[in-house]
């Protein structure tokens, strides 16, 4: 699945996967800095500005880079340009995704255009690439639907992030908080969800050596996702009481498909093969746990209508969403790909010398501490919506976590750099 | 008959088998245990890479005229495969589970790669291309004994 012979350039999947942790770190100390009561309420401005830190500069970035290398080998033909395509996406994700923080913090309404510019260019690139590669192949499986539609959900989410940007920039007259929960749906559990599952059909029995998905689950789960945040956004355009219903019951939908889908990793891991400690295995529990938690939370608000009304609730929506789910299995991830990538393109270049093996590694012990700081900085990020004085420490560990993300994965591109020049 | 996929695919669970009881083994600096696993499984892995690149891959190689192909991918995935493997054992001898463990990592993901590129393409086309001739290759396995 990583071959080397279908596998683009090292530095096509790597420039994504060395940014995101320095993101990590920006929404951790943006977090730490202005603190106090931000995650009090999401219309915080700061609150929107390390939501998207997250979202796109850390998630966004590596799923990208992810996706590059993960395509190229399923499909065994690279996307098109996929040098350029990774050279510009890379920056303009990156340049976008700060104007957006930026802008977002400090309501400055020309950075909040040129965010608009950077980011739907570089989504617009990147997807061309990916679909067109996608429709060049006769290759078909559940991983590479879900590859499908979670990118249909990552246009959906960029044109209604789009569109709310242009209504706070120009102050237009939108039904903004409804967009906004619309935004958000699509790309909690159209973006990140579905192409977290997709890839875990291939790469959670072959990192983790656990028994395949089951074959059903691999056919429905993200189709019936997507179905149901169709239904729940037309349900959500009509002003009726029983469209109401249809919307609790898409949400009641979505909510049981996260909780399957956490719940099945779960068995999974237990039934692995496997008995060697692993960090990713870790980073994966943590993940499927916050994905459970944020499956609960959304079943409790569709039966008791003080908590689906709470401020806390789409702000412990996001957090697990995000911070929990999203970075825990991304960095489990990033602990399989990054060295076996380095590794791979360094027994290459330097035709296998002995010297090249043994720094292309990151520590199991390293990776797993990192797994166990993650986790305090979910625990203390979910007790600061109820205890706001923590949320000044959830930001400083939240920002460690993702640093130490970087010191484990910044010696693997020492490495190849030394390998290259040797 | 079983066809080449099923038998070099049941080949591949039962070497995986004994290097991750191997690699248990030293994560738990049980090294006893670890050497005669590690020594078991490259026996087997030895007599299957033989097997494949001195049977297999030249009836392969006769039946497509294909020598620049898959083949020569899967052979130089042998030789990294080899090279870790010595790397283990050398570890265990050393009893150093901090190295064994950083080899194991890496070995583990190209090896995971490797079957799944042989099982979900190769050995199917080999099927294809050899017919029942397929099943009489693949049960040679058994027999088959690796150059000393």
């Amino acid at each position: 699945m990583l071959a080397y012979h279908q596998a683009p350039p090292y530095w096509a999947p790597m420039r994504f996967f060395v940014t995101a942790p320095l993101f990590g770190v920006l929404a951790g100390l943006t977090l730490a800095i202005y603190g106090r009561d931000m995650l009090a309420q999401r219309w915080d401005p700061v609150t929107l500005a390390v939501t998207h830190l997250l979202a796109l500069g850390f998630l966004t970035m590596t799923m990208f880079g992810a996706l590059l290398q993960l395509v190229s080998v399923l499909l065994a033909v690279q996307p098109p340009w996929v040098t350029r395509v990774a050279a510009f996406t890379h920056a303009a994700l990156t340049a976008g995704t700060l104007a957006l923080a930026a802008g977002l913090a400090h309501d400055l309404p020309w950075l909040l255009h040129a965010a608009q510019a950077l980011l739907a260019g570089a989504i617009a690139a990147f997807v061309t690439s990916i679909a067109i590669a996608l429709t060049r192949s006769a290759a078909r499986s559940p991983t590479l639907r879900g590859i499908a539609l979670s990118l249909d959900a990552l246009v959906f989410t960029a044109i209604l992030g789009l569109l709310l940007a242009h209504a706070l920039a120009r102050g237009l007259e939108l039904p903004v908080v409804k967009l906004t929960g619309m935004h958000a749906g699509w790309g909690l559990a159209g973006w990140v969800f579905a192409l977290v599952a997709s890839v875990a059909y291939q790469v959670v029995p072959m990192f983790q050596f656990t028994p395949p998905f089951p074959a059903r689950l691999q056919r429905t789960l993200v189709p019936g996702v997507f179905a149901a945040l169709l239904a729940w956004t037309i349900a959500g355009s009509i002003d009726s009481p029983w469209a109401e219903h249809l919307a609790s019951a898409c949400e009641l939908l979505a909510a049981l498909a996260l909780i399957a889908f956490a719940a099945t990793t779960f068995g999974l891991q237990r039934r692995r093969r496997r008995r060697a400690p692993d960090a990713t295995l870790e980073f994966w529990a943590l993940g499927a746990a916050s994905l459970a938690g944020a499956g609960l939370a959304s079943l409790a608000a569709q039966v008791w209508q003080e908590w689906r009304e709470h401020a806390a609730y789409p702000l412990l929506l996001g957090t697990l969403m995000l911070a929990g789910f999203g970075m825990s299995v991304v960095c489990g991830m990033l602990y399989k790909i990054a060295p076996f990538l380095t590794w791979l393109h360094l027994q290459r270049t330097t035709q296998g010398r002995a010297s090249s093996y043994a720094r292309g590694v990151v520590p199991d012990k390293s990776a797993r501490r990192h797994a166990r700081v993650h986790a305090v900085a979910i625990a203390l990020l979910v007790a600061a919506l109820v205890v706001p004085v923590l949320a000044r420490p959830a930001g400083v560990l939240l920002a460690v976590s993702a640093a130490l993300l970087a010191a484990n994965l910044y010696p693997l591109v020492k490495a190849y750099r030394a390998g290259q020049s040797a | 008959m079983p066809d080449v996929t099923a038998t070099l695919t049941a080949h591949h669970r039962a070497c995986d088998e004994l290097f991750l009881a191997a690699e248990g083994a030293a994560a738990d600096g049980i090294w006893p245990e670890c050497e005669a696993k590690l020594a078991a499984y490259c026996t087997e892995i030895e007599r299957h890479i033989e097997f494949e690149e001195q049977v297999l891959f030249p009836a392969f190689e006769q039946a497509t005229g294909m020598t620049q192909g898959p083949t020569t991918v899967m052979r130089e995935e042998h030789a990294q495969i080899r090279e870790l493997n010595a790397r283990m054992v050398a570890a265990a001898a050393r009893r150093d589970s901090d190295e064994f463990l950083a080899a194991s990592e890496t070995f583990l993901v190209l090896m995971q790669q490797h079957n799944l590129k042989e099982e979900g393409v190769l050995y199917p086309e080999c099927d294809a291309l050899l017919g029942p001739q397929g099943g009489v290759i693949g049960e040679g396995l058994r027999a088959f004994k690796a150059p000393a």
